[in-house]
């Protein structure tokens, strides 16, 4: 439909509309670049935390102790029994003398267990678990065992941290979408603020006949290209805040490592060049529609 | 080619532009629309290219109920309708000739299509020689001229001219008068209002006279005037 001059006039149009309103134009790249960034950003920090709250219950084994007489058999019959439990990662056994010799380690040198003549310790599993929440389910069940005396679990703690997870999941993906919205005005606002400048050209499109997509296009395409040189803003701007946080922690690497969103960082340019081209021509589009139901042809007499 | 059925047109901050308007007009005809200020003379004509639509009756261009176009169809209708204003409206940043390709552009011509209409528009308003001109380097019959060669590039067959002549002195109301007849004897239909009784005068076309209840006379090879007949 469209004929190469066609396309040709729209794309210089467009470039035409950013080059006579350059501030404008600059304008609306900083605060696309910098919203973008903030709302990226966010989303990042969310998602780090919200995985390192799922990862953080995992840490904590749940450990079972055999009853006092068991005979061996039948421990490594429970050993197998355990592994099979649903929620269940692995199964690790500890023997009551080194269990024993653990403790006596843990206390440290203050306090001396060598007068105690006996072991009291308790043969034991440790268990890491695949999914923490299945947590008490899988302590249920392992109490009903014949063979188990005692279960270990920090439960509390498991359910304040995957709580946090949601929290903060839920958090992040509103403050994400508050903040996209925003951009989405600002843009808005800059082509609106295009679109008035040039009224005149706009209103003699429609005068003469000019279809109504044919119009929006070099808007659209501005809209598209401001908010994508502000998503390449965004990326520049994320890439310096990660080097930044990357020096100021150092070898501290369980932080680093522990906090990471696990987005690489071709998919995070990705995503938000996709934002950015989605976000332009969102906002650029609902601009112009408003406009040309509203735009009277007299703006040409202006 | 065009027709009002029974049109009223009342504006929104209840202002009453238009009353009972009945009128036929046929294909290459000329007709001048006069009556003083604030019967609707403007008004009429915004109703043929679809900036208004009529509060009551029907309007038809080329048989087609005006105000029931869909909004994103109204595009059609105004590549039938060329429209010169008397303020110009041209485009203060761009050249004649580029005032007039402007048009062809955004209806989709080709680059073939401009290289070859432009220039035989340009020759038609007698403003080749000006083609390389800014507006504001132009006189207002120059810039008029732009704008009618503007309104027809793309070929409409109906030219509406809302007080072409209202910004120029009377010789070069005159030329601009002469280049719409000009166009009327090629084909086109021209509606034009007016407010200058020498120029209708002179020409004796058709004339429709508004007042405040309407139409108040509707006359071939007419003056100014009624009384002017007995002049």
């Amino acid at each position: 439909m469209l004929n190469p001059s066609s396309v040709e006039f729209l794309v210089l149009e467009a470039l035409a509309n950013i080059r006579r309103n350059r501030l404008m134009a600059l304008a609306a790249v900083l605060t696309a670049g910098v919203s973008l960034a903030i709302s990226a950003g966010f989303a990042l920090t969310a998602i780090a935390v919200h995985r390192a709250c799922e990862k953080l219950p995992q840490e904590f084994d749940m450990a079972v102790y055999v009853r006092r007489g068991t005979p061996p058999e039948q421990v490594s019959k429970l050993k197998q029994t355990l592994a099979a439990l649903p929620g269940v990662a692995s199964v690790t056994f500890i023997s009551k003398e080194r269990g024993w010799q653990e403790f006596k380690r843990s206390l440290g040198q203050d306090i001396s267990m060598d007068d105690v003549l006996y072991n009291p310790a308790l043969d034991s599993f440790k268990i890491r678990m695949s999914d923490p929440r299945m947590g008490r389910d899988l302590q249920n069940r392992i109490r009903n065992l014949p063979e188990v005396d005692d279960i270990l679990w920090r439960q509390n703690e498991v359910r304040f941290f995957t709580g946090l997870a949601r929290v903060v999941g839920i958090a992040g993906a509103v403050a994400t979408v508050v903040l996209f919205l925003g951009s989405a005005f600002i843009i808005g606002n800059t082509i609106r603020l295009g679109i008035y400048a040039r009224r005149r050209e706009v209103s003699i499109m429609r005068l003469v006949g000019a279809r109504p997509s044919f119009i929006r296009f070099p808007f659209l395409l501005e809209g598209m290209l401001l908010a994508g040189a502000g998503a390449v803003l965004a990326l520049l701007l994320i890439r310096l805040a990660g080097a930044y946080l990357e020096a100021l922690t150092g070898d501290l690497q369980s932080i680093t490592r522990f906090l990471d969103s696990g987005v690489a960082p071709w998919q995070l340019a990705a995503l938000l060049m996709a934002a950015g081209l989605g976000l332009g021509a969102l906002s650029s589009y609902l601009s112009i529609r408003r406009y040309l139901k509203e735009g009277s042809l007299e703006a040409a007499a202006q | 080619m065009i027709e009002f059925r029974g049109v009223s047109l009342i504006y929104p901050n209840g202002v009453l532009a238009l009353r009972g308007i009945n009128l036929r007009v046929e294909k290459g005809e000329f007709v001048f629309i006069v009556g003083p200020t604030g019967t609707g003379k403007s008004s009429l004509l915004k109703l043929i290219y679809r900036e208004e639509v009529p509060t009551e009756g029907t309007v038809l261009v080329d048989g087609q109920d005006v105000g029931a176009i869909p909004e994103g169809e109204v595009w059609r209708l105004r590549r039938k309708v060329g429209v010169v204003f008397q303020d110009f409206r041209l485009l203060p940043d761009r050249t004649v000739w580029e005032n007039i390709a402007f048009a062809l552009r955004v209806t989709g011509a080709s680059a073939r299509q401009i290289r070859r209409r432009v220039p035989e528009f340009l020759e038609l308003v007698g403003l080749t020689h000006r083609c390389d001109s800014f507006p504001s380097q132009l006189s207002g019959g120059e810039q008029q001229r732009t704008a009618i060669a503007r309104a027809l590039v793309t070929d409409p067959p109906i030219l509406l001219a809302d007080e072409p002549t209202g910004n120029l002195d009377p010789d070069t109301s005159w030329e601009i008068m002469q280049l719409l007849e000009r166009i009327n004897l090629r084909g086109s239909t021209v509606l034009m209002s007016t407010h200058d009784s020498e120029m209708v005068n002179r020409m004796r076309r058709r004339v429709v006279a508004l007042d405040l209840n309407g139409i108040a006379r509707d006359e071939q090879r007419a003056y100014y005037h009624a009384e002017s007949v007995q002049r």
